[in-house]
């Protein structure tokens, strides 16, 4: 690179290389500094404090007299302590060598003819010199200067946690919603949901994180639930590999391990088949490897977890969610591979696969029926048997500049088999089930098309999604739906928002005479921290 | 014979994570003693990763909204959310960390009322060569190849009555101390976020603006 060679200052007498320090370093005052003398050479260790970045001071290393580039060698995000000493280090060095070392700093007069050519070098070309200012450098470079071993460790930026090995974030999301419900020819309206999720992530190093998430809600009756959303330990083995052991959200799909949190759902709920009791996992108990690769500009990302899996839910389907105890002998093995061919288009491929057991009888819905079935039978002497579970699921994301657009599908199965269920005397068979889920949506901020400070944070939101159930017909005519959803979000913040969405549901396995169609308005305050 | 493959890959899934760690952590432990290193290259890379990572799943949050440390953590959590390599989850902190400080960040127009309009007299004519390489290394993540803007809230500066058409005083007193424009969701750092950057630079990429997008600069 020939970069120095533009500018102005070449060639110009003094009084251009005494303007040219005062703005190369950032007017900046070199606070203290030393001046290391041998008989011929003079060179400088100076603690500059910066007027503007991070860095609150920096140490710079000067050698006019062997025309050689200036070095920015250490700086700290922290403390000047930082850099006096790895200061007076680099003078001991110095000294160690024949140099004669005291207080003071060199006149500008005393920089090279052109001190814009060595110090005005743009990150483009210390890169490309590999002269740019960490440790790494400064060994070598002071190897052949000095030829001593100048202590290392020196940083651009100090880790801000320097000071700790712990250190703690509090982070979550929180919502209220109103809705107006129009069903069966009446209308309902509900300030129906208040939400606190606050998010805890202690890091100890850059060796384990340990990140849980509670979600507080108040229920229809007044009464404030607390639920344990996730709470796991991330240890980091490799840039490339994280261990994941806990109760952690699944890695199936996308939506809901990234997406669900409301400040960042373009939607005031979850799409059709996509929330609890649906057919995405929502979490699970066990361990889980995951990580990413770099591909040139792009990543491949991986997730495989196993853990205590699916069970029978009450109504004779699958839950996905995680529990404590086990329905069987057989772990669940699930996971996603994720790829990004373009930085802003990302797909998915998800599967699971695990067993479940019936039950011989229902418990309280809170974990009582999970373990070993008791073998009652009913009057037929039916016993609980165990039922395989296949889930495999796609997704796909676009997500540049103003746009976001998604889709998801999941699909899973679980073979026949005899448990006790809602409604059911005693056990009974249960056919094959398929659980079906799909959703489309687009979603465009109008910052794309005006600068207008109230239009730009506009941003109206279209989804389309469709939920089947085959297999169990009461929980068909219950869940199996086909819904609309139109909204527009107004962005007070990048995670604050409010919102209003329009949706229409259509459930499509109820019986000709029963109301099937629904008409909500939603209207939602959704704040991410 | 189903249970049975089941129950060994998720032993074996265990297993191996659990000796992996064992085996590693002391290593990893050592390495995270010496304190994080990120150069300008790591955050010029931090700056595009983060364009392009963070907004695979939702707005991209002001770097002003937290303060280094908490950037740190955050990062740190969303390296596992978003399986993000280590090495990018760093040059991410190094974007995020450098950019974090809340000082200079201007919400008002200079030369409006606002904030006071820095000299830049002592500058040398902008090199709009050396701005192309400024540009393309730093402040392409966020503003794009073609000017346009990658994400949402970014300034069109191709735009015939947008940023450009201020005076070059304004224009650089914004980018050096920062600035976010009324109604924009995002901010502009200091330095484009960037802290080794030096007023020169960010003279010479506003030179290269200027010749890139024939925009001239106004009188007031």
């Amino acid at each position: 690179m020939q970069i120095a060679c533009h500018r102005k200052v070449l060639g110009l007498p003094a009084i251009t290389g005494l303007f040219s320090y005062l703005f190369l370093y950032g007017s900046a005052a070199a606070q203290s500094g030393y001046i290391c003398s041998t008989e011929n050479l003079d060179r400088s260790i100076e603690i500059i404090q910066p007027d503007y970045g991070n860095a609150v001071c920096k140490v710079l290393y000067r050698k006019p007299d062997e025309g050689a580039p200036d070095q920015f060698l250490w700086r700290s995000n922290q403390s000047i302590a930082f850099c006096e000493e790895k200061a007076q280090k680099l003078v001991a060095s110095l000294v160690s060598t024949g140099f004669d070392c005291t207080e003071g700093s060199l006149e500008p007069m005393r920089q090279p003819a052109q001190p814009a050519i060595v110090s005005n070098k743009t990150p483009v070309d210390k890169i490309a010199q590999n002269v740019v200012e960490p440790h790494v450098t400064l060994a070598s470079a002071s190897s052949e200067n000095t030829g001593q071993s100048v202590p290392a460790g020196g940083v651009p930026y100090q880790r801000v946690s320097g000071a700790s090995d712990m250190k703690w974030h509090l982070a979550g999301y929180a919502d209220a919603t109103f809705i107006v419900r129009d069903f069966d020819g009446e209308t309902t309206t509900d300030f129906s949901a208040a939400r606190f999720n606050p998010g805890f992530h202690f890091q100890y190093k850059d060796l384990v994180l340990l990140e849980a998430e509670l979600e507080i809600v108040v229920d229809g009756d007044g009464e404030t639930e607390v639920e344990l959303e996730y709470a796991q330990a991330d240890i980091f083995l490799h840039d490339n590999v994280t261990l994941v052991a806990g109760r952690f959200l699944s890695p199936v799909g996308q939506f809901q391990e990234r997406l669900h949190p409301t400040w960042i759902n373009r939607l005031a709920n979850p799409p059709a088949g996509f929330g609890h009791d649906g057919v995405q996992p929502t979490s699970e108990l066990g361990a889980m490897l995951r990580g990413g690769v770099s591909l040139g500009s792009t990543i491949a990302t991986y997730a495989i977890a196993v853990g205590n899996g699916p069970r029978v839910s009450h109504e004779g389907s699958i839950s996905f969610e995680a529990a404590t105890g086990d329905d069987n002998a057989n772990k669940a093995v699930s996971g996603r591979l994720g790829f990004l061919p373009l930085p802003y288009l990302e797909i998915g491929g998800s599967f699971l696969v695990g067993d479940v057991t019936g039950v011989g009888e229902l418990g309280d819905g809170h974990g009582d029926e999970v373990g070993a079935p008791e073998p009652i039978g009913d009057m037929d002497g039916l016993l609980p048997t165990s039922g395989n579970v296949t889930l495999w699921g796609a997704d796909a994301a676009y997500t540049r500049g103003p746009w976001d657009v998604r889709a998801e599908y999941l699909n899973a199965n679980r073979d026949m088999m005899a448990t006790a269920f809602e409604g059911s005397i005693g056990v009974e068979m249960l056919p094959e089930l398929e659980l079906e889920a799909w959703y489309a949506q687009i979603a465009y901020r109008l910052s794309g098309i005006t600068d207008h400070k109230i239009l730009q944070r506009f941003e109206p939101v279209f989804r389309y999604g469709e939920f089947r159930v085959m297999g169990l017909d009461e929980l068909a005519e219950e869940a199996a739906e086909e819904r609309v959803d139109v909204g527009l979000n107004y962005w007070l913040a990048p995670s604050v928002v409010t919102r209003g969405v329009l949706e229409w549901r259509d459930f499509t396995a109820r019986e000709a005479d029963e109301p099937s169609s629904e008409t909500r308005f939603l209207l939602q305050f959704a704040y991410g921290f | 014979m189903n249970k049975t493959i089941l129950s060994l890959t998720g032993a074996v899934l265990f297993a191996t994570g659990a000796v992996v760690a064992q085996t590693m952590a002391q290593s990893t432990s050592e390495s995270t003693v010496a304190p994080q290193e990120a150069d300008a290259a790591s955050v010029a890379r931090g700056a595009k990763a983060w364009t392009n990572h963070c907004s695979r799943c939702h707005n991209l949050r002001s770097p002003s909204e937290l303060n280094a440390e908490l950037w740190d953590v955050s990062v740190q959590h969303m390296r596992v959310r978003a399986n993000l390599p280590g090495a990018v989850a760093d040059d991410i902190k190094a974007f995020l960390m450098s950019s974090a400080t809340s000082t200079g960040v201007q919400y008002s127009t200079p030369g409006q009322g606002g904030a006071s309009v820095a000299s830049f007299a002592h500058l040398s004519p902008g090199d709009p060569l050396h701005g192309k390489e400024i540009y393309s290394q730093t402040c392409i993540a966020c503003h794009g190849a073609d000017g346009k803007g990658t994400i949402s809230g970014v300034p069109d500066l191709t735009a015939a009555k947008g940023r450009l058409t201020k005076t070059d005083e304004v224009v650089l007193t914004n980018i050096i101390k920062g600035y976010q424009s009324e109604g924009s969701l995002m901010a502009m750092p200091p330095m484009g976020g960037n802290p080794d950057l030096t007023e020169q630079d960010i003279a010479d990429v506003l030179a290269y603006l200027r010749k890139e997008y024939d925009i001239a600069p106004g009188t007031e």
